[in-house]
């Protein structure tokens, strides 16, 4: 059985992911309903199907919202939105 | 507007910078510039523009499209000041190719009055993110203390193709 701590971890996540997720939708002005979108669906390709132009705004939203800058280096986290919500709990931490 | 100051491009400095040529040289300065970060372009809407023969006839009103271009012109003369070699140094001597900025997406662009001959329009953009070659801005075009439009203007710096 998990521990209070887990479980207070676990919520803080899912309450980061869901709020992301919220960000994401509608600064990319994305139709879906954010319950359709799952937190490991991968943002470009055949998932969310976004492009380059979409991965700027993510960029910005990271940098205003979330306090995190991003660098040239660091392509792979935008494979998800469970991926950008790791960089962000590494960074507040 | 002082043309000498490295914070401000005259319309000649401008017409240099960009490689736009007429009906397309449309900024009359840039003021304001922190290279790479924010600047201010400045336009005077004038009835003796061409544009005013079709939009529209006796009923001069400045095109929402050209607000974007312009949009994207002080962007690309704000990044570019921002990899301007000084004059003298190691990278001018080498004479590399130039880089301009390329309009690569608008988003979000809304219109709030029309603009007439007569405004002074300010482009006021600011840089939200940036990454790899690819440069958002934020943009506040206003006439004096009022907002006409604003948006986001995302363009890509790529060496100069020649002509």
């Amino acid at each position: 059985m998990p521990s209070q701590p887990q479980l207070d971890a676990a919520t803080r996540r899912f309450e980061l992911n869901t709020s992301l997720r919220s960000l994401l939708l509608s600064g990319l002005d994305l139709p879906d309903d954010p319950e359709h979108v799952d937190f490991d669906e991968p943002l470009f390709g055949r998932g969310l199907e976004l492009d380059s132009l979409d991965t700027l705004e993510i960029v910005s939203i990271l940098e205003e919202e979330f306090g995190v800058l991003v660098s040239d280096e660091d392509r792979t986290i935008f494979g998800s939105i469970n991926k950008l919500a790791d960089v962000i709990e590494a960074e507040q931490q | 507007m002082t043309p000498a100051s490295p914070l401000c491009y005259s319309a000649d400095q401008i017409h240099r910078m960009l490689p736009h040529g007429y009906p397309f040289v449309l900024l009359d300065g840039v003021e304001d510039v922190v290279p790479g970060v924010s600047g201010t372009g400045i336009k005077n809407i004038t009835i003796s523009d061409p544009v005013f023969n079709g939009h529209f006839p006796g009923r001069a009103i400045y095109p929402g499209v050209l607000l974007i271009e312009i949009s994207g012109h002080t962007c690309g003369i704000v990044q570019q000041a921002d990899e301007t070699p000084e004059e003298g140094s190691p990278e001018a001597a080498g004479g590399a190719p130039r880089r301009i900025g390329v309009l690569a997406g608008v988003r979000r662009f809304s219109f709030h009055h029309v603009i007439t001959p007569g405004d002074v329009v300010r482009f006021r953009v600011r840089r939200r993110a940036v990454l790899a070659e690819m440069f958002e801005y934020a943009v506040r075009v206003e006439v004096g203390s009022r907002l006409a439009a604003e948006g986001t203007v995302a363009i890509a710096m790529q060496a100069e193709a020649p002509i």
